[in-house]
């Protein structure tokens, strides 16, 4: 082995050693070649940052600035330079380097800002297209940035969005057994004798006429007229308990408490929490009072109906009936309870509580965060990323999935925007939701920006986005969805790299974006890196891509190296050692089990189908081969089959036999009339024959002809001593 | 436990022990029909619902207008409210936009729909609000001794044509069939009371206005009139389909003319209706996806003292009065 192959085997097994001809690349500022074209965010077009809208109500409850102002400008217009359009893009840049330089602020102030700032000597056309676009902007909130507090503030507002309208929906149900409840009480008032004092119909009458009326007199002869029923008083006793209990509740604010016009008696509960452990004590602690509440909002629903009897439903109320507070309908009801973690691992002391309320399908939303995943490898020297503090929130994620009832979506900030609708879906879910978010924002990656960091991750397949929504179906590869990772069917994405070398020849070539090249940009991972200059490039070297993509059988054959750029665009080549590279394979690995769950490229499905389908060609050679000369399509024809049917099926009863074809008979009581103990109607109020030997065979032979669809047949007389028998028996034939 | 499932098995379970009613519970008073009227063969079958469908009487009510048909509130112990000729409709929809949770069914006769009535009636199936409308269509006004109606066939004696109805007569299913936003149009005959029974049935379960047309027997005024058709089976066409009405073994062994007809075809739908020689007998149209107006209107808020009183307010302030007669209001 050459001198030059040595140092670069020796720096690949241990990293730290950079024999001759390898180059330290601490202070030579580069990152991955693919991320060359992202300096200033500030000049670009993209989601952040991120409008938060202020209403309740109004969708969209999170718009990025470019879709806003994309919103405001015609699309015929978007792509041509038309003056309007020139101006709106310059007044939506304005605000971005505005809002980024300042880390936030309400749009409606940065806006009115930067429309003085371009009016500044613009001319005549661009102020009225300026003002335009000011007065076109309807909606109003803080703009934020992709950074470390985003994650967190995009589920509080989604979760408050769901919180708001469920509570509106909700209180406005209680609200209403509250002001039926109390009706039925006060007409009950009305009713009884205080309701009917002299004083009180006085008062509840107009002062035109007033003295035009003797209330004395009338009082009394109401109170002497009242009818003697009035509310029992069990009822009344009932009705008071829960109209108490509906007033008491603290789960829901009352709209007079939200605008401060009027209050509750006692404080309403707060739902949002920093820690798993208290979230679910105050679950536990407040489910008997919940639990009081959504049984007497159901007793009041059926006290309102009138339907509430207390034989049967007082006794499954104290014992029979599954908790209305923690069932399906109590779910989508009362609040969901909101934990926002500390970012970091999830501390051991979270892991238990978290996991036991997940797995109990209690309504709680939890997001984890982690800002930093990037530290030095944690696969190829033994370390996991879990320490002995807690678990990493990849691992949390992919357990919650294994519960199978949870919501979980994983993500990372820079996707957060995109991600918005699982993000409201898992909110509005009935049972657990779990968010694992890195943000980007540890720091650790010299002057990358938060949100190329997160992108990077999940480009990398480092911190894949995958969403796991209980109620998408009932598999794996409906529940889980891996698509929005880019080119999910690959094992890196693979982008076009076009630079020029130093003798300015343009080169392009395919460049795979791997986990190591993530890892790469971290300074702490410095060490793990070497630079190869240009004139030692050579064929033992091959790009980590490549390397890891073959078995792992010891050293491998090439040593592998990732394109890195330097901040005035030289392209080197550095190699990344055992630690990187082996860290690559490990997430390329873990990648592949996350694939398969989400259904893209799923190796057992292949397989079945590969199988299925020689098959289902055999089978079909086989078919065809037995397949009559040719098929003709049989067609129904409905009555011939139907009476065929009914002819086999029922007999013919007897001519000889009185009856009714009680089925047919249309009640019109003619029969009933001519004899009631003979005739009389079932159930169903239709005519049978209830006792023959009521009546004579004159009646029945009458009936017959006075039956309105002759369904009456009289069959033989019973007597046959009965006066004008013959007579009747011709009358009779014509219903036999 | 899933967001759309919002299943709750205690409240099943409560409403389980619902009370229940037999037939003659619905049963009031004895009907003033003369015998053998057609009329005593719907009130069979709408009781027949009102049991097996458990509808409770202080949630169901029935209107009607004026007519011998128009009699039946009567006879129903539930609500009921026997309005003035024509106006069964109007009255209908002001109950169900004030009383959703109420069960509405409409009685009328062919006069009081389809002649002095024919305004609402044109304007309540657009509405398509959710209730049963019945026409009891005995093709004569009964009530005003045998008086000609729209529906008459065209050359029968009358009080009123005493030599014969002059005009060829209306047909209530094919102007329904016309309607913008129909959901639901059938025709029964009161002499087959199991399909009489399975129609309203369907109607009942329809959400959106359900129109069914009843040939009803006036035996007092007209009794031989629909003889061929009572008596023959051949003379009535049976719609069978496996979204409309599926015929009983035994019903069909009678009637043996029958027709397979999907009712979601509103173009057949209305060629069936057209048809002179047999009575058709079934649901012609049935589309449960028409929009219904209450549900488009209402806005869902709570009808509260004070908000009656705001409304009012509100009115009451379009009619200032001003004491000193017009010279404050020229100022
Ligand atoms: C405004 C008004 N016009 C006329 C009448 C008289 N009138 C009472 S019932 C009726 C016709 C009823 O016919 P129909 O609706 O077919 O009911 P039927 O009696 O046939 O069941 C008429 C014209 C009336 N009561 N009110
Ligand atoms: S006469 Fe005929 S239709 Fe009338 S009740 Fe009797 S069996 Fe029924
Ligand atoms: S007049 Fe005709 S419709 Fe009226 S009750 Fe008598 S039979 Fe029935
Ligand atoms: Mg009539």
């Amino acid at each position: 082995m050459s001198m030059k192959l040595q140092a670069n085997v020796a720096h690949y097994l241990n990293g730290r050693t950079r024999g001759p001809g390898l180059e330290a690349v601490e202070g030579l500022g580069l990152r991955p070649a693919l991320m060359a074209h992202y300096r200033d965010l500030s000049e670009l077009r993209y989601d952040y940052p991120l409008l938060l809208v202020d209403s309740t109500d109004r969708d969209p409850w999170a718009i990025s600035l470019s879709a806003l102002f994309d919103s405001l400008t015609a699309p015929e217009d978007r792509g041509e330079v038309s003056s309007r359009r020139h101006t709106a893009l310059r007044l939506e840049r304005e605000i971005r380097r505005a809002a980024l330089a300042d880390g936030g602020g309400r749009l409606a102030t940065l806006l009115a800002e930067a429309v003085a700032r371009l009016s500044e000597g613009a001319d005549e056309t661009v102020r009225g297209d300026l003002e335009a676009l000011q007065s076109a902007v309807q909606l109003d909130g803080p703009l934020v940035d992709c950074d470390g507090d985003l994650p967190g503030r995009l589920v509080r507002q989604s979760w408050q969005r769901v919180e708001a309208r469920k509570a509106h929906l909700t209180w406005r149900a209680i609200e209403r057994l509250t002001r039926k409840l109390s009706d039925i009480l006060r007409a009950d008032e009305a009713n009884s004798g205080a309701g009917q004092e002299k004083d009180r119909l006085e008062s509840s009458f107009g002062n035109s006429f007033r003295s035009d009326f003797d209330f004395g007199a009338m009082s009394n002869l109401l109170t002497t007229a009242r009818p003697a029923s009035t509310l029992p008083d069990e009822r009344r006793e009932r009705i008071r308990r829960l109209l108490h209990v509906l007033r008491a509740q603290r789960f829901f604010a009352t709209p007079e408490a939200h605008d401060g016009t009027g209050g509750q008696d006692m404080e309403p509960y707060s739902f949002v929490f920093t820690s798993s452990d208290e979230a679910v004590k105050a679950y536990r602690a407040r489910l008997p009072e919940l639990s009081e509440l959504a049984k007497a909002m159901m007793m009041a629903d059926l006290e309102v109906d009138g339907a509430y009897r207390a034989e049967v439903h007082d006794h499954l109320f104290e014992q029979g009936i599954d908790d209305p507070a923690t069932d399906a309908l109590g779910l989508t009801r009362f609040p969901s309870y909101l934990v926002v973690l500390p970012a970091g691992r999830l501390p051991a002391s979270e892991i238990g509580p978290l996991f036991q309320e997940l797995a109990a399908g209690l309504p709680i939303k939890v997001l984890l965060q982690t800002d930093d995943i990037s530290g030095p490898p944690q696969w190829g020297n033994g370390d996991e990323p879990d320490g002995p503090d807690g678990l990493d929130v990849r691992h949390v994620t992919g357990a919650a999935m294994s519960l199978s009832s949870v919501y979980v979506l994983q993500t990372t900030s820079s996707h957060m925007y995109r991600a918005r609708d699982h993000v409201r879906r898992a909110m509005g879910f009935s049972g657990p939701a779990l968010l694992g978010v890195f943000s980007g924002a540890g720091g650790v990656m010299g002057d990358l920006p938060p949100y190329l960091v997160a992108a990077a991750a999940m480009e990398s397949r480092v911190f894949p986005t995958f969403v796991y929504d209980p109620t998408a179906g009932p598999g794996w590869a409906s529940r889980c969805d891996v698509r929005d990772n880019p080119q999910a069917e690959l094992d890196w994405p693979v982008h076009e790299l076009a630079y020029e070398d130093d003798r300015l020849q343009r080169h392009a070539q395919p460049v795979a974006f791997t986990a190591a090249d993530f890892l790469a940009c971290d300074a702490r991972n410095a060490v793990y890196l070497a630079r190869v200059p240009a004139d030692k490039w050579n064929g033992g070297l091959a790009p980590v891509a490549d390397v890891v993509a073959e078995e792992a059988h010891g050293m491998p054959e090439k040593v592998p190296y990732l394109l890195m750029v330097d901040p005035s665009g030289g392209v080197h080549r550095v190699l990344a050692s055992r630690h990187l590279t082996e860290s690559a394979r490990e997430y390329r690995a873990r990648w592949h089990v996350v694939r398969e769950l989400g259904g893209v490229r799923n190796s057992f499905a292949e397989r079945q189908v590969a199988e299925a389908r020689a098959q289902w060609e055999a089978e079909r050679a086989l078919e065809v081969e037995a397949l009559p000369p040719q098929t003709v399509t049989p067609t129904v024809v409905a009555e011939e089959a139907a009476d065929g049917e009914v002819a086999e099926g029922v007999t013919a009863p007897s001519p000889d036999e009185p009856r009714i074809d009680t089925t047919r008979c249309s009640s019109c009581n003619e029969c009933i009339l001519i004899n009631d103990r003979m005739f009389q109607y079932d159930g169903n109020k239709q005519a049978f024959i209830a006792d023959l030997s009521a009546g004579t065979y004159a009646e029945m032979v009458l009936a017959a002809e006075r039956c309105q669809v002759a369904v009456i047949h009289p069959g033989k007389p019973i007597n046959p001593d009965e006066p004008g028998l013959e007579d009747l028996l011709k009358r009779a034939e014509q219903f036999l | 436990m899933t967001e759309t499932s919002t299943f709750s098995a205690a409240e099943c379970l409560l409403r389980t022990y619902e009370e229940q009613h037999d037939i003659e519970a619905f049963q009031k008073g004895v009907p003033r029909w003369c015998d053998g009227c057609g009329d005593n063969a719907i009130l069979a079958s709408i009781q027949r619902l009102c049991r097996d469908e458990g509808l409770r009487p202080e949630k169901t009510v029935f209107v009607s207008g004026i007519g011998c048909s128009s009699r039946l509130p009567h006879y129903m112990k539930t609500y009921g409210f026997h309005g003035i000729h024509g106006r069964a409709l109007p009255i209908a929809e002001g109950v169900r936009m004030a009383r959703p949770d109420l069960n509405v069914f409409v009685n009328t006769g062919d006069g009081d729909c389809c002649s002095i009535g024919t305004a609402h009636w044109i304007h309540a199936i657009r509405y398509n609000m959710n209730m049963t409308v019945m026409v009891h269509d005995n093709l004569i006004y009964g009530l005003t001794k045998m008086q000609v109606s729209p529906t008459t066939p065209q050359g029968l004696k009358t009080n009123t044509t005493p030599t014969g109805a002059y005009l060829e007569a209306l047909q209530p299913l094919t102007v329904t069939l016309g309607v913008q936003n129909v959901s639901f149009v059938a025709q029964v005959v009161d002499w087959i009371p199991e399909v009489l029974y399975d129609v309203l049935l369907a109607a009942h379960r329809h959400r959106g206005l359900s129109f069914i047309r009843i040939v009803q027997r006036c035996p007092e005024f007209l009794p031989r009139l629909l003889d061929p058709w009572v008596r023959d089976p051949k003379t009535v066409l049976m719609l069978n389909h496996e979204r409309g009405l599926q015929i009983s073994p035994e019903l069909a062994g009678v009637y043996t003319n029958r027709l397979e007809h999907d009712p979601l075809d509103i173009n057949r739908a209305r060629e069936i209706a057209s048809e002179t020689e047999v009575i058709p007998v079934g649901i012609l149209y049935h589309n449960p996806a028409v929009p219904c107006y209450e549900e488009t209107r209402r806005n869902g808020q709570l009808h509260s003292p004070e908000l009656v009183g705001r409304g009012l307010a509100a009115q009451m302030d379009k009619f200032t009065i001003w004491p000193d007669d017009g010279a404050a209001q020229d100022a």
